[in-house]
């Protein structure tokens, strides 16, 4: 086999500096704490050179992989984790179909492999020191895909989207938006998932197969609204989640019941196994469930304890006439019972084994099934934290109306949509574990307070407070100006890496679905700068070059 | 296949300018008479430079085959509100308003002239809307091309019947403030005609007293009198027969050159319009509801046409017209001869305009606007396969 | 000593014509404010690298750039007061706002007649509006507070300072409205033919009459018949367009055009018109047909430029925003920058007084902390005729 010791390919895995880390080749898995590249790690935590070796070996011999360098590259943390922004020249971002693999830094040895081992991708953008590479961008509330006649998604955006509709290329190919959420709502009050839609140039558009984030509306903008009535619709809110836990205890019920059930059926059908019926014989029935016995004036008791409570309620003078109507009843029913016994036919066999019929077990009956509600068993999947919440909702009061509700109902995640006047309730939102997606909706309306350049003032005090942001456009190629509002957010205070991550992975769990695939994205510099266009596109293993494009 | 497409078009859009262009094989309609076959079609430097059987075929012609076709001369519609917004475009300011222009509110670029294109529409009268007494002058404009205007001022507009009054009230502060401009006369059809009488007779004074810079004739005015001067034609729309009658009428009472529009029940008053000699512009015949509660029928045409009425056929602005040749068609249903009916979409209609020097028929110096149909143009199946305007393909060319 | 300064100094394009002048600026009292950053656009496309700014008077006496040795040689002499404001900084001309309604409540129309082209925006500009002050932070130091579009003639435009009560508030153009707004349904024009008609009658009206006969009206619009007063309409659909370059023509006028929403439909009779445009602001709510408008312009070579309006709050930095989502969409750094400087100045026949940082012009000064057309840019400062209005800490 013909070995080489530094294959042209391989020389890119050469630490630039010798002050690199020693051995620093670690592969990390997304989405825990990124080791900031070219830094050393603590001896305690370095693995072994051999596995790197390994471990780089393998990555480099898969070609599913794609390793991607540019000045400067992103990495998104999960929620509340540090999102990082590192520098290309000493590491690489691995990237295949299903998300980001890793950051590799290079290592300082040179590796030893064969020519054709090496099967992964490589693109190499750092002699591009502006260049920026990172996972694609996220619309948080899109209208892409959303017919003109559809007026609202009250019923959920799954099954109601154009997703033929054309004219999104421009916006993926100028602005690296790679997905977009398109909310479903319109009415106050709760309406079905959104939907993520995957934007590939050469596949076209695909939506997710999972609901995204259910929607609920407190208030619509264009309607006249009170105190009173937002109040109201907090009110039903409540009431609608705590249908849902209510459902969620009889479906649990129901499952034990169920349970019992089968265990029942099993030793039914052991014991006939056993013991075949002969002919003319039957099945032993199950235990009649107690009869109806009517209510009020027709129901008949049926023991003299029964008839005296029964009694009890009727008023006193009464008493005497209905005891003797009642005993009248009950001696007639006794009657009517005892002469049914007498007709019913003597079965036969009765007296061949009377002891094991005794012994046989009755046919089980099946427990009744609560009855199946959709709108709940879409509000148990947030209770159940499998989607989040998403409510629009932009009074300081009813935003902490809101947090109230996902503490009390422990709800993982809420995300509010719009909130205008969030900046006034960051503290409640950041202990709700609350997620705010900026739109234009969040600009200033009558009666409420806002901040200087609000949507982006709004924005970085809340990301100063610790609660994560998200942006949406609430249009369609409008959306291509996301990342220049998250910029301005940038301004007022926001670090960068934060901004960058409002674009992309805080977006995405807003959506309700925590790990999707937005591709990988070489902007030409960072997307914040307005300067950016997007040079590269890489979506699950196709690699999509723009050139010319400036 | 796009691109080649819109190369075939532009390197043929650069040959129309310079090149001259020979159709020949096609069976040909002048404008009058049937169509003919053997006749060659010169066009050069956008005008018709020869038509006529062998011919000489200048050198370097560009031979355009159209062996099995059919060509007329582009079609002319002269009623219509093409680019406009609504064929409701009034000023509603004032009832009479002779002097407002159709072309001030034409947008060129409006997807209905590229319609009318596709049905071999290459020239159209473009007229304001109903809602006024005199709503305003109309414009000849090519639907295509570069220079569009063919004649400016080539009418004046005037209504006649229910609807000027229409969108008038007559309840001070009933519904509006009580300073609404629609707090005025007319609000019927009397009311429409005395209107109509009271601008005239107000122009004829203002002409005929004289008095001075001072009392200038307004714009309206000047309009108007050169109405009453038989310089400018009266576009009158009537549909029913009292109005077609009012018409007459009128044109009588003030020596006014009047072109009847519409005209849905001329089949009631089929006598006066013969004896008055005037010509008219009907509307679709396809159309089966008549405008201000008249009612239409199919064989208008064909009455008209045999009586010796110059008529021509419109789609008088009607958002339910066919396509011309289709309005053409229906006439044919309703017994007009076919002739008749292809004349009544071309040359007619351009001397009722005034434009027959330049457009409506195929002749020696006249403008290039020349359709090429895939059949006779009123078999239903007719499609126009290439249109040109002033020589100049203006539709992608098709099979 | 200039000389020195040339081998020292980057200067990029025009900035050597700067210098020549600079020498003779040089003997005048020591009560300049002298003004460094790291760079300045002294116009778009030419900048100074090191930037050294001599402000005195309210004016601009000098713009060089330092030499990297000795940085405190230049201008020391005759300024008093120096603001450095580091190496990042970079200064721009003052933003120029060609068409704004601000700080006027909707005033600025007088719709019971159409026709009211005797009427002055500058009698209704309040220079003590909180909306000027708001404004003034965003980076605009001039402005032209216009009439609103509800009129078919709704008056005199004014230039004006905001930031300043003192400031000027001179006539500009003409205002002109061919829009939906200026077509009442309950006067005249109701339709876009009778606003042709109705501005023929006026036009008509004025032919032979002396001018000592005619009306404020006639007078004003005698000013600009012929080519005089330059007009600005506003136009938004093709037709629309299309009636206003009629005018245009009709009566010979210095034509700018206002909003032209579609006038990618109708790009060649614009550039066959020679006219400038006057674009509404960009923001997040933008259509895609005003998204692509600038790019289309460009490209055909029609001159633009962004306005104000009624500088609603967007909740982002006003003409900043229109020209980062410029650059954004395509249009090179420096024609966006003209967009918002010079573009408007000329427009507003102002551009030997604003626009730019030559020297002579007034020194209204933008102070950045990084590339004005990068959103993450902040105002550090605005400086208005040599003072400092607004300051944000860095």
């Amino acid at each position: 086999m013909n070995r080489l010791l530094l294959n042209p390919l391989l020389a890119l895995f050469l630490p630039i500096a010798s002050t690199a880390a020693q051995g620093a080749f670690k592969p990390d898995k997304l989405p825990e704490t990124w080791p900031e590249a070219g830094k050393t790690k603590k001896a305690a935590k370095k693995p072994g050179a051999t596995k790197d070796t390994a471990a780089l070996r393998k990555l480099l011999g898969d070609a599913s992989v794609t390793l991607v360098r540019a000045g400067k590259l992103f990495l998104p943390g999960k929620l509340g984790k540090t999102p990082r922004i590192v520098d290309g020249k000493k590491s690489w971002l691995a990237y295949r179909a299903g998300g980001v693999v890793g950051l590799f830094a290079a290592p300082d040895q040179p590796l030893e492999i064969a020519a054709n081992e090496v099967k992964a991708k490589m693109l190499d953008f750092s002699d591009k020191p502006d260049s920026f590479a990172g996972p694609g961008l996220c619309d948080a509330d899109s209208r892409w895909f959303v017919a003109s006649d559809a007026g609202d998604l009250s019923v959920g955006a799954k099954g109601q989207l154009e997703i033929w509709q054309e004219g999104w290329k421009d916006l993926v190919l100028k602005s690296g938006i790679t997905t977009v959420f398109v909310p479903a709502g319109g009415a106050v009050g709760t309406s079905g998932p959104g939907v993520l839609v995957k934007l590939d140039p050469e596949k076209g558009a695909t939506q997710l197969g999972r609901p995204g984030a259910s929607y609920y509306q407190l208030e619509r903008l264009a309607t006249r609204s009170t105190n009173l009535t937002r109040g109201a619709v907090v009110k039903s809110l409540r009431k609608a989640l705590e249908g849902a836990k209510n459902y969620k205890k009889a479906d649990e019920k129901w499952k034990k019941d169920f349970e019992a059930y089968q265990k029942k059926r099993k030793d039914f059908l052991a014991h006939y196994k056993k013991n075949p019926l002969k002919a003319g014989e039957e099945v032993k029935a199950a235990p009649a469930r107690p009869t109806r016995r009517g209510r009020g004036r027709g129901r008949i008791p049926r023991t003299k304890e029964e008839l005296e409570k029964m009694l009890e309620r009727v008023p006193p003078a009464m008493r005497d006439r209905i005891r003797k109507q009642m005993e009248a009843r009950m001696k007639a029913a006794a009657d009517k019972a005892k002469a049914d016994a007498a007709k019913a036919p003597k079965k036969t066999g009765d007296k061949a084994k009377p002891d094991d019929k005794k012994k046989a077990p009755p046919r089980p009956k099946y427990p009744k099934k609560p009855k199946h509600d959709r709108t709940k068993e879409a509000l148990l999947r947030i209770l159940d934290g499998k989607t989040v919440l998403r409510i629009e909702a932009h009074r300081a009061a009813e935003i902490k109306a809101v947090t109230k509700l996902a503490l009390e109902f422990k709800l993982p995640r809420i995300v509010l949509v719009g909130a205008t006047e969030a900046f006034k309730a960051a503290d409640e939102l950041r202990k709700a574990g609350a997620l705010v997606v900026i739109t234009p909706q969040t600009l200033p309306r009558q009666g409420m307070d806002t901040l200087e350049e609000h949507f982006a003032a709004n924005a970085a005090k809340l990301a100063a407070a610790g609660v994560p942001v998200a942006f949406g456009s609430r249009g369609k190629e409008q959306g291509a100006m996301l990342s220049l509002y998250a910029a301005r957010s940038v301004a007022h205070g926001m670090p960068e890496a934060q901004a960058l991550q409002a674009l992309t992975q805080n977006a995405i769990d807003a959506a309700g679905t925590s790990k999707v695939d937005t591709g990988m994205v070489v902007f030409s510099a960072n997307p914040l700068s307005p300067t950016a266009h997007v040079l590269c596109l890489i979506r699950g293993s196709q690699v999509v070059r723009l050139q010319g494009d400036k | 296949m796009r691109i080649a497409l819109a190369l075939l078009l532009l390197s043929s859009a650069l040959a129309a300018q310079g090149d001259t262009l020979v159709l020949r094989g096609a069976r040909v309609f002048t404008g009058q008479g049937d169509f003919q076959k053997g006749l060659v079609v010169i066009v050069k430097d956008g005008k018709i430079a020869a038509i006529g059987r062998d011919i000489p075929v200048p050198q370097g012609a560009k031979e355009v085959d159209c062996k099995d076709k059919w060509i007329t001369p582009g079609f002319v519609d002269a009623m219509t509100a093409l680019g406009l917004t609504s064929m409701n475009e009034n000023e509603e300011s004032n009832e009479v308003t002779p002097q407002v222009r159709a072309i001030n509110a034409i947008d060129p670029e409006a997807q209905n002239f590229k319609r009318a294109v596709a049905g071999g529409v290459t020239t159209a009268y473009i007229m304001p809307g109903q809602m006024n007494v005199f709503g305003g002058l109309g414009v000849v404009y090519k639907t295509a091309g570069k220079s569009r205007v063919v004649r400016e001022d080539a009418g004046v507009r005037m209504t006649l019947g229910q609807m000027p009054g229409s969108g008038n009230r007559s309840f001070r502060g009933f519904g509006g403030s009580p300073t609404s401009i629609y707090y005025r006369r007319p609000n019927n059809r009397m009311g429409t005609i005395w209107e109509v009488r009271r601008a005239f007779y107000d122009a004829m004074d203002v002409r005929e007293t004289n008095l001075g810079p001072q009392l200038e004739p307004t714009a309206a005015q000047r309009v108007l009198i050169s109405a009453l001067d038989r310089k400018m034609k009266v576009r009158t729309t009537a549909r029913h027969g009292q109005d077609i009658r009012t018409a007459l009428r009128l044109a009588e009472e003030f020596g006014i050159a009047v072109i009847l529009d519409d005209a849905t029940e001329a089949y009631k008053t089929l006598d006066y319009v013969v004896a008055a000699g005037v010509p008219v512009v009907a509307g679709p015949p396809s159309v089966q509801a008549g405008f201000d509660g008249s009612t239409p029928h199919l064989d208008t045409l064909a009455l008209l046409a045999r009586a010796g009425v110059e008529v021509a056929i419109s789609t008088a602005q009607r958002p339910d017209a066919l396509p011309l040749v289709r309005e053409a068609g229906f006439a044919v249903r309703g017994g007009m001869d076919r002739a008749a009916a292809l004349a009544a979409v071309t040359s007619v209609p351009a001397k009722i305009l005034g434009v027959d020097a330049r457009v409506g028929s195929l002749d020696k110096g006249k403008d290039a606007d020349i359709v090429l149909w895939s059949r006779h143009p009123l078999s239903p199946y007719s499609r126009a396969v290439r249109v040109w305007v002033d020589g100049v393909p203006v539709t992608k060319p098709s099979r | 000593m200039v000389s020195r300064r040339i081998a020292f100094g980057l200067v990029v394009g025009g900035a050597l014509a700067l210098l020549a002048q600079s020498a003779t600026a040089q003997n005048a009292a020591p009560n300049g404010l002298l003004i460094r950053a790291g760079k300045a656009w002294v116009a778009p496309g030419q900048a100074l690298v090191r930037a050294s700014l001599l402000v005195k008077n309210g004016k601009i006496v000098d713009a060089v750039a330092r030499p990297t040795n000795d940085a405190k040689e230049t201008f020391l002499d005759q300024a008093d007061s120096v603001r450095d404001f580091g190496k990042n900084a970079v200064l721009t001309a003052g933003f120029v706002d060609v068409h704004t309604h601000a700080g006027s409540d909707g005033e600025l129309a007088e719709p019971v007649e159409s026709f009211t082209p005797e009427l002055r925006a500058s009698r209704a500009y309040d220079a003590w509006a909180s909306a000027w002050k708001r404004i003034t932070a965003r980076g605009v130091t001039s402005a032209v507070l216009a009439p609103d579009d509800r009129n078919l003639a709704g008056g005199i435009a004014a230039f004006v300072d905001p930031g300043l009560a003192a400031g000027s508030d001179a006539d500009n153009y003409f205002k002109m409205s061919l829009t939906g707004a200026a077509l009442n349904r309950e006067r005249r024009p109701t339709s876009l033919m009778g606003a042709a008609d109705y501005l023929r009658e006026r036009a008509t009206e004025l032919q032979n009459l002396a001018p000592a006969k005619m009306t404020p009206a006639q007078r004003a619009l005698a000013a600009v018949i012929g080519g005089g007063q330059s007009v600005g309409i506003a136009c938004s659909t093709v037709r629309e367009i299309h009636a206003a370059l009629d005018a245009t023509t009709t009566y010979q006028l210095r034509t700018f055009l206002i909003h032209a929403d579609e006038a990618e439909e109708c790009l060649a009779r614009i550039v066959g018109a020679k006219v400038p445009v006057v674009l509404r602001p960009l923001g997040l709510q933008s259509s895609r047909k005003q998204l692509r408008l600038p790019g289309v312009l460009q490209k055909a070579g029609v001159a633009f430029a962004f306005a104000g309006e009624n500088d609603q709050d967007s909740g982002l930095p006003g003409l900043q925003t229109s020209l980062a989502i410029a650059v954004r969409q395509g249009i090179t750094a420096a024609d966006a920058l003209a967009s918002v400087t010079t573009r408007p100045a000329q427009i507003a026949g102002q551009s030997e007084r604003v626009g730019t940082l030559f020297t002579g012009r007034d020194a209204d000064i933008l102070v950045w902390s990084g590339e004005p057309w990068d959103l993450r840019s902040r105002l550090l400062a605005v400086i208005r005729n040599g003072t400092i209005l607004h300051e944000n800490k860095q």
